[in-house]
């Protein structure tokens, strides 16, 4: 889409965020080109599916543009507080549909259908979201965070609000259990006999 | 692919596959969340600008006279010479009297005719 650039990017989160509520519309268009990918891209990884993942993102959102009058200057990161805010309402979403149906949630699928070179990439990267919507979403979160968003492990205690020990033994076991379901699916992913 | 690969270079394989292919929101999904972010913009705004003025209008009104005067020293000097100028008027000084009768001859009658009030006229008169 066509969208101004962020020409905003060397402002802080929280400045944007107040800039916003003093009715600068550039800050709103910064704050969403800046914010709204990275809750779209956790709840993504959350839930595994592109429609949920929007609805959750589009509500995190909401929430952003609704709390930034009472924002208080650097109390707490902006990013911080969305990322809980996007994992509390992954949780409810996922309670929710563990309510009515166990395998509603359980099929991620593909957003967007690729071109026949990038098959196999893609087959893997949704074995991959398959496999952790397998695992239970507190191990989910960690593997994601630590593994594929790369952030140090004090950094997602922080946001997963538990110590940094936990964080090490929730990782690990999630890759544990990772590796295991994903055994029986190698062939599937190309790692067994396929093709260069 | 070789099949002795680990299974913990397995893994990361497919992390670095994830990374690479971060799922990309859609644009309608941006333009949404614009779209939300400037209808509530102008509306918490548009009350806050409109209502502030009003509710401090009378606080601004001696705000702006304290800095015209000096601030609340001056407010101290102008009480102080209020209550001075109306004790002058209830009881003026002999030697306040005098340049008047001065000014308008020995009898002080024509004080009070000047000052419009009549003989025997005394401020107690209004003390019950």
């Amino acid at each position: 889409m066509s969208m101004a650039l962020d020409d905003l990017s060397d402002v802080a989160d929280d400045t944007l965020l107040q800039l916003y509520a003093n009715g600068d519309q550039s800050a709103a268009r910064a704050l969403t080109l800046r914010l709204a990918p990275r809750a779209y891209n956790q709840a993504y990884r959350m839930l595994g599916v592109q429609a949920d993942a929007e609805d959750v993102a589009q509500d995190a959102m909401m929430r952003v543009w609704k709390i930034a009058p009472e924002w208080r200057m650097g109390e707490a990161k902006v990013t911080t507080w969305l990322y809980r805010v996007v994992a509390n309402l992954c949780t409810d979403r996922l309670r929710k549909a563990r309510g009515t149906s166990l395998d509603a949630i359980d099929e991620p699928v593909d957003p967007s259908p690729s071109a026949a070179d990038d098959m196999q990439t893609n087959a893997r990267h949704d074995a991959l979201q398959g496999a952790l919507m397998e695992l239970p979403a507190r191990q989910r979160e960690a593997v994601v965070l630590r593994h594929i968003e790369e952030l140090p492990n004090p950094q997602i205690a922080e946001r997963m609000e538990i110590s940094v020990e936990a964080v090490e033994s929730v990782t690990s076991r999630g890759k544990r259990a990772l590796t295991q379901i994903l055994k029986g699916r190698k062939s599937a992913l190309g790692f067994e006999g396929d093709a260069p | 692919m070789s099949k002795n690969m680990s299974d913990k270079d397995d893994l990361a394989m497919l992390f670095e596959a994830a990374k690479n292919a971060s799922p990309e929101p859609s644009s309608d999904f941006m333009a949404r969340v614009l779209d939300d972010a400037q209808v509530m913009q102008p509306a918490a705004l548009g009350v806050m600008h409109t209502e502030m003025p009003k509710q401090n209008a009378f606080k601004d009104f001696f705000m702006g006279l304290s800095d015209a005067i000096g601030g609340w020293p001056a407010f101290a000097g102008l009480a102080t010479a209020a209550v001075t100028g109306l004790w002058i008027g209830v009881s003026p000084p002999a030697g306040l009297i005098e340049p008047f009768g001065t000014v308008l001859g020995s009898d002080t009658s024509a004080l009070s005719d000047a000052l419009e009030y009549g003989e025997g006229f005394d401020f107690t008169l209004f003390e019950g």
